[in-house]
């Protein structure tokens, strides 16, 4: 138990602090389990309340960079720049980092819970999901989050296309002969999900810390009254904070749609209903409306990823990758079923959440002492993160070889418009889209496959969202 | 020079402090691997000093060994672990490693459960359905014999394989589990730890043994019943009581080949030969299983299995690797690319 306790503060702190730090977030934090991972392997739920406190906690701490120096704190806190960052240079930074913690805390113990207590409930959906049904589902999945993450169907279809090529190299399931290796033996395993995702989101995002000047946080004053302020604002405006939650999980259920993209709708959605207020000008309610739509997103994107297997986000990819690394098996009945596993989870996110907050409270004035560090310090703590996390693999070159290439592609998909969670959710499904096919194939004839109710219905969502894409792009070239 | 800075940065990677190091060729979580961190934490106490496991994954787990083979083995504190599947690997892959020369300081012949939907009558004509990978050609070949009895050539096998099996590649354990409890397959495979964990006393599975392959006798070198199991249900026993004659024939042979290899090299541990520590860590291997602690560890992982330590080791690689014959051999390979068209190389050098 005390070991337990243990790795849940070590999360909560670790996260609390990568959530401070400019530009790192869940998805880079989460690399770091990659290099602890021999701790974990004899009793994996550790690796779970780790990996879980360190999500509710940097799902809570990421506010601040946002607020107080106007650079996100994670992909998913960008909507809480547009009016948290006035509202610190207007002198009223406490208010917004009280109204950001209590909306953060609030809405992810609302959500964490539905969440993670329901997960028994959601797993005896397992039970009607055949691997035709699977098959087909990782069909919509690879259109969803090709098609929504990008407006452009023709960069969709390139992000779609490099995600499923990287995540086709190897092996082939069914021969075992390889594929795409260009000769090179240490591709015959495939490319390892660390380097991927180092590459994709790491390693651009140092570039452009070392590109970036450094921003000063803005200074906060009369704290302790302008903290429980803000806290005010939370309840005066709870039906903004509710809403911004409730996007947030919708939209993290989704794979490809979470981070800052469900952000953005909870803003606009707030935006749209004062439709006679200003906003981006310090409205607290903006700030409000967006900021527990990332708590939300959290505990939502792992729900597909615990139950059936499919990562909804960048950072859930890491958490599959980890939890396959550890034994446990998502996307099986064993698993959602195992009473230790669900208590680990929710555990871990609930119990940092709540910690985080009292942590976060009284740490405010480190975190602006924090955020004065000038970038290139940060660049290299990543840096760090990031090439020990890639080197754990197989310990030899190779290892850096694959992620300096991985780091190449990402800039280049970050610099001309490709979708990078596109391209890293194909690379996590492609594998298992191929195999599924093949498989449903090989038990079962097409007419058998085509007339499966669950199939059926999974084929024409995965119609209409290409159908409606293109349409939406065509009317927008009008 | 790349050579040499990658074995600078693996020896780097491995701590100076690590006195013995285990190297594993597969990734971490993997049966092998936790097996490999159950024996180091237990083998350290009797050693008195540190042993540490690395993982050197790769293709069909073969880089790590490959590894082991052309670089480490040459270091007196490398063990090499190795599995079922590497011993397989040995007989139909292109691989570098070679168990000649090597020096076993300890093995545990392991045994894999064959089970079936309960009340399955495959001899009605039902097809069987069972999820293939590497590691499990060899129960491949027992359904296949279980299914057509004793046939006089391997196309002949083949013929009625096509004819009666549905084999599934691609799908990992926890996918094939549930494939089955789903009845989409109606065979399933495991360990035998897993087969209790699984399918044992669960309704919802509603499977039951079909056939196991029995665990090998180091005082007769034949295969013996595991005591792990009631009598009758060692692979040849029911073979008999389906088809009422002793298994025979090119297919039988290739099998006993490829079981030998899967299964009396389940779980092994080695070192270069001439290695100066070789005494040192058979002795304490030694100890280590009769630590009453170690032994229930390693139990809750694998079931109720004897080890092989000592020269014994070398002596029972010896006889398998005796066993390799040119027409066995062949119809392994053959067997392996065209019933579950895995690209396979037969190697003339394996042959006595």
């Amino acid at each position: 138990m005390i070991e337990y306790a243990l790795w849940l503060i070590a999360g909560t702190v670790y996260g609390t602090v990568i959530g401070v730090i400019p530009i790192a977030g869940a998805t880079i934090g989460l690399l770091a389990v990659f290099g602890m991972i021999d701790h974990f392997l004899l009793n994996p739920y550790l690796g779970v309340v780790f990996m879980t406190s360190f999500l509710g906690a940097v799902s809570s701490s990421d506010s601040y960079t946002s607020i107080l120096t106007g650079i996100p704190g994670g992909g998913s806190t960008a909507a809480s720049i547009i009016d948290g960052h006035p509202l610190a240079k207007q002198g009223q930074a406490g208010r917004a980092v009280g109204a950001a913690l209590l909306d953060s805390t609030v809405n992810g113990l609302f959500w964490g819970t539905v969440a993670f207590g329901l997960l028994p409930f959601y797993g005896k959906l397992i039970m009607y999901f055949g691997i035709p049904e699977f098959a087909a589902l990782m069909l919509v999945s690879v259109i969803c989050v090709g098609f929504i993450t990008v407006k452009n169907p023709w960069l969709s279809i390139i992000s779609i296309s490099l995600g499923l090529f990287l995540g086709l190299i190897g092996q082939d399931p069914g021969t075992g002969a390889h594929r795409f290796t260009f000769g090179w033996e240490y591709l015959a395993a495939g490319i390892q999900v660390v380097p991927i995702i180092a590459g994709l989101f790491a390693i651009p995002e140092i570039v452009s810390c070392l590109l970036e000047k450094n921003s000063r946080p803005a200074p906060i004053n009369n704290y302790w009254k302008q903290l429980f302020s803000g806290f005010k604002d939370v309840v005066r405006y709870r039906k903004d904070a509710a809403r911004g939650g409730i996007i947030g999980f919708v939209t993290g259920v989704i794979p490809g749609i979470g981070g800052s993209v469900g952000d953005m709708i909870a803003y606009g959605s707030t935006v749209a209903i004062h439709k006679d207020e200003k906003f981006g000008q310090g409205n607290v309610k903006g700030l409000i409306g967006c900021e527990g739509a990332n708590n939300a997103q959290k505990p939502a994107s792992l729900i597909p990823t615990i139950v059936f297997g499919i990562p909804a986000a960048p950072f859930a990819v890491i958490f599959l990758a980890v939890c396959t690394t550890l034994g446990l098996d998502l996307g099986t009945i064993q698993l959602v079923n195992d009473s230790k596993f669900i208590y680990s989870v929710t555990a871990g996110f609930i119990l940092s959440t709540i910690v985080s907050f009292f942590l976060c409270i009284f740490i405010t004035k480190l975190v602006v002492k924090i955020l004065s560090i000038p970038n290139w310090i940060y660049a290299i703590m990543i840096s760090i993160i990031v090439f020990w996390s890639s080197f754990q693999y197989t310990g030899t070159l190779n290892d850096l070889y694959i992620l300096l290439i991985c780091g190449v592609i990402g800039i280049s998909c970050k610099y001309s418009g490709l979708s990078r969670p596109a391209v890293l959710l194909c690379y996590i499904i492609a594998e298992k889209f191929e195999n599924y096919t093949q498989q449903a194939f090989t038990l079962y004839s097409l007419d058998e496959i085509i007339t499966r109710p669950i199939v059926q219905v999974l084929l024409v969502i995965a119609v209409l969202l290409i159908f409606t894409n293109i349409k939406k792009f065509i009317k927008d070239k009008q | 020079m790349k050579k040499f800075l990658t074995a600078l940065a693996l020896t780097f990677s491995i701590s100076a402090s690590a006195e013995y190091i285990m190297i594993v060729p597969q990734q971490p979580g993997n049966g092998t691997s936790v097996w490999s961190q159950i024996v180091a934490r237990h083998l350290e106490k009797q050693l008195g000093e540190p042993v540490v496991v690395r993982h050197i994954p790769g293709a069909k787990d073969i880089p790590g060994f490959n590894k082991f083979h052309n670089d480490l083995r040459f270091n007196d504190n490398i063990i090499m672990v190795s599995h079922g599947g590497n011993g397989i690997g040995y007989l139909v892959d292109d691989v570098d490693y070679d168990y000649k020369y090597y020096d076993s300081v300890g093995m545990m012949n392991l045994n894999i459960v064959v089970g079936k939907k309960q009340g399955v009558d495959f001899q009605s004509g039902t097809k069987a359905k069972i999820a293939g990978s590497s590691g499990r050609e060899t129960d491949g070949m027992a359904i296949a014999m279980l299914l057509c009895g004793n046939l006089s050539t391997i196309q002949e096998y083949l013929d009625c394989w096509n004819d009666r099996v549905v084999w599934v590649n691609g799908l990992k354990g926890s996918e094939r589990r549930l494939a089955f409890m789903r009845g989409e397959f109606n065979v399933a495979r495991e360990s035998v730890v897993s087969w209790n964990k699984y399918y044992t006393d669960n309704s919802d599975a509603d499977a039951e043994i079909w056939f196991h392959h029995g665990v090998y006798d180091l005082n007769t070198k034949q295969q013996k019943e595991d005591p792990n199991f009631p009598p009758g249900l060692r692979f040849e026993t029911v073979f008999e009581k389906t088809w009422g004659e002793k298994p025979t024939g090119p297919l039988y042979e290739a099998y006993t080949l490829s079981r030998n290899f899967r299964d009396v090299l389940q779980k092994a541990l080695w070192v270069n030969k001439g290695n100066p520590n070789l005494e040192k860590l058979r002795s304490a291997l030694t100890d280590m299983i009769t630590d009453p602690e170690a032994a229930a560890a390693l139990e809750r992982e694998t079931g109720e299995y004897e080890w092989i330590v000592g020269d014994d080791g070398n002596q029972v690689v010896d006889k398998i690797r005796k066993n390799i014959n040119e027409q066995k051999l062949k119809d392994m390979v053959w067997w392996h690319e065209n019933a579950y068209g895995y690209p396979s190389v037969f190697k003339s050098n394996l042959l006595n």
